[in-house]
């Protein structure tokens, strides 16, 4: 929570994928009650039918549940759940597109992999 | 479910059409954006919709009934305007007070309280000549009114055309706020788009008396790209799309274009497709 | 609260006002000419001018704020959502409001008055009713009039009040046979002077009424 919102991506995209950092961060623990939508609308001042988008595509992906009357919480298990979306995601945008700039730039894949042991090497 | 709606309507000023054939529906609840040039059509469209000033062909209704000369359905509908420091016989000498109390006289639902809290907010000095206003308080007046009429569909002109940053933002948030309360429908027209666009769900344009877009704005923003390269590649890209805003420097070139249902760019080109912003979507449209 | 008595609150405010104003002014007028003429200000000499100033400053101030306010405050009602139809009605309870007070204060002032004026007081409240029913028709289509051709239009209206009236005078004693001078007397004979500013009233309304419905309101 408390980031600022950008123009790079859908406004419901960064509050859900806001959410979920907050939730791996621990800001959020599983079972505990999460901003309702009319709360997300005043914090960020957006439309609340933006904020509700984000909301209900985390409850569709499981990662956050309502209860009736009283709001919206984190699932059981959505930790697990958000990191395995995120390597998959890691996987798509930074991996395929690490490919894909290697290849306009003529790097090889023995180029590559060499790149990255290097770095994992000065990182230790 | 209360529906503004509009058909066919045509506006004419001396023999110059200045609203061709704009037909509309506001739903109930949602908080609309109305964008245009100044002389684009807003103000008039505006006061169709809210029977302030007769179209010269087509209709308004209201759940289906005409909004013409019909006090109970505009005992629903609130259209706050700008103010104006001069009047016909010289400065406006009439007293925020006064178009507070007509408002209250004539709205129904005007919730006094609520007023109040909102000029204590915005330390606005009711006992004020309208001439003797800043451009910011005439604008406040104009949203204390809107907001404390508590009309069902409520719509707004320029809002926020005096304030500052930090009034605006203010006003934001008073809006949301209200709208989370209340439910009630707002249209909102501005210049300012940047800013507004995360409050809007629903966007216009209006473009010379036409009605360019009328769309959802979230929906609207992901199927706008800003197309960037090779001026080749960038051809092939998007071919079969329109092109708007069309940049060249050298040998690159750099547009905007809108998908349709279905379409996509072509892959396999290095160029660079960036999301565009409300407002460069507006600029390039109105080319 | 229907939308007409919101009208007929909001109208009638606005009625209160102009009475109020304008038997301020009367008194004002009255202080101003004593003093002129070097008379005291003693209750009989007030008195005595009370119902002669307050007839001729109620003529014209029913007019002048007639005006005023179709091109003021009429838009401004528009604006709030009031329907033509209703502002109408509005404007006619206003009228009523104000000739039916002033014409109450002027048959106490006239009753009250020491000076028995060359003219019955039956007679003089006829000529009053008359002059301000005429007064207010004039003034809504004045008041149309300047708002639709702007600030000029108030003062080329203000010049011709001045000159109609002996214009006209004029012109009944000029041409005696001519077919609306010979009207007229007709109309006076059946109805009185003050069926015929009913009258003319009436046509004033109905004109400002349709008028109204063309009427652009720009807040």
């Amino acid at each position: 929570m408390n980031e600022i919102l950008t123009q790079d991506k859908p406004i419901y995209l960064q509050l859900s994928e806001m959410i979920e950092t907050d939730i791996l961060r621990g800001v959020f623990e599983e079972e505990e009650r999460v901003p309702s939508t009319n709360e997300l609308a005043k914090l960020y001042a957006i439309n609340p039918a933006t904020s509700a988008k984000g909301i209900n595509l985390l409850v569709d992906e499981g990662t956050l549940y309502k209860k009736r009357g009283i709001g919206m919480f984190v699932a059981t298990g959505a930790k697990e759940r958000i990191i395995k979306k995120r390597k998959q995601a890691f996987r798509d945008n930074y991996v395929k597109s690490m490919l894909e700039e290697a290849s306009h730039l003529g790097i090889g894949l023995e180029e590559l992999i060499q790149m990255i042991t290097v770095e994992q090497n000065m990182e230790d | 479910m209360m529906q503004l709606v509009c058909e066919n309507i045509c506006k004419e000023y001396k023999k110059k059409e200045v609203l061709h054939n704009l037909s509309l529906t506001i739903e109930e609840g949602k908080i609309y954006g109305l964008i245009g040039r100044n002389g684009a059509g807003k103000t008039t469209l505006l006061s169709i919709l809210t029977a302030q000033n007769p179209a010269s062909s087509g209709t308004v209704t209201l759940d289906g009934e005409p909004v013409w000369e019909n006090a109970k359905a505009l005992e629903n509908l609130c259209f706050s305007r700008e103010l104006n420091s001069m009047g016909v016989l010289g400065p406006n000498t009439i007293k925020v007070k006064e178009y507070l109390k007509m408002a209250e006289t004539y709205y129904p639902n005007w919730d006094k309280e609520y007023a109040k809290q909102l000029i204590d907010l915005f330390g606005l000095d009711i006992k004020k000549k309208v001439s003797k206003l800043s451009k910011g308080m005439m604008s406040m007046v104009t949203i204390v009114i809107a907001l404390a009429s508590k009309a069902k569909i409520t719509i707004l002109d320029e809002p926020v055309a005096g304030l500052d940053v930090v009034a605006r933002e203010d006003f934001y948030r008073l809006l949301i706020e209200e709208h989370a309360a209340t439910g009630r429908t707002f249209v909102i027209s501005t210049h300012i788009i940047e800013e507004a666009a995360n409050v809007f769900e629903e966007v216009i344009f209006l473009k010379d008396g036409d009605i360019l877009i009328k769309e959802q704005t979230d929906e609207l923003l992901e199927r706008s790209f800003h197309v960037s390269g090779l001026e080749e590649d960038v051809k092939a890209a998007t071919e079969g799309l329109t092109l708007h805003h069309i940049e060249h420097i050298g040998r690159s070139l750099s547009a905007t274009v809108m998908l349709e249902n279905g379409q996509e760019l072509k892959s396999g080109y290095d160029v660079t497709s960036q999301p565009v912003s409300l407002q460069n979507l507006f600029v390039a449209l109105c080319e | 609260m229907s939308a007409i008595i919101r009208s007929f609150r909001n109208h009638g405010f606005r009625a209160e006002r102009i009475f109020g104003i304008t038997m301020l002014m009367s008194f004002a007028f009255i202080f101003y000419f004593l003093f002129l003429d070097g008379m005291s200000f003693s209750l009989e000499n007030i008195l005595g001018r009370l119902p002669f100033s307050v007839f001729f400053l109620s003529v014209v101030m029913i007019l002048i704020y007639g005006l005023v306010d179709v091109v003021c405050y009429v838009p401004l009602t528009i604006s709030n959502g009031c329907t033509r139809r209703n502002m109408l009605f509005g404007q006619i309870f206003m009228h009523v409001v104000e000739v039916g007070q002033t014409l109450l204060v002027l048959a106490v002032f006239f009753a009250l008055s020491p000076v028995k004026a060359s003219i019955e007081s039956g007679a003089f409240l006829k000529m009053s009713a008359a002059a301000f029913i005429a007064s207010s028709g004039v003034s809504l289509l004045a008041g149309m009039v300047v708002y639709r051709f702007g600030r000029i239009a108030y003062f080329i209206i203000i010049f011709l009040m001045t000159g109609v009236g002996g214009a006209v005078g004029g012109l009944m004693g000029a041409f005696g046979g001519d077919r609306v001078a010979a009207m007229v007397p007709q109309i006076l004979q059946k109805f009185g002077w003050v069926g015929l500013a009913v009258i003319l009233y009436v046509i004033c309304v109905a004109v400002f009424g349709l008028l109204s419905r063309k009427m652009e309101v720009k807040g």
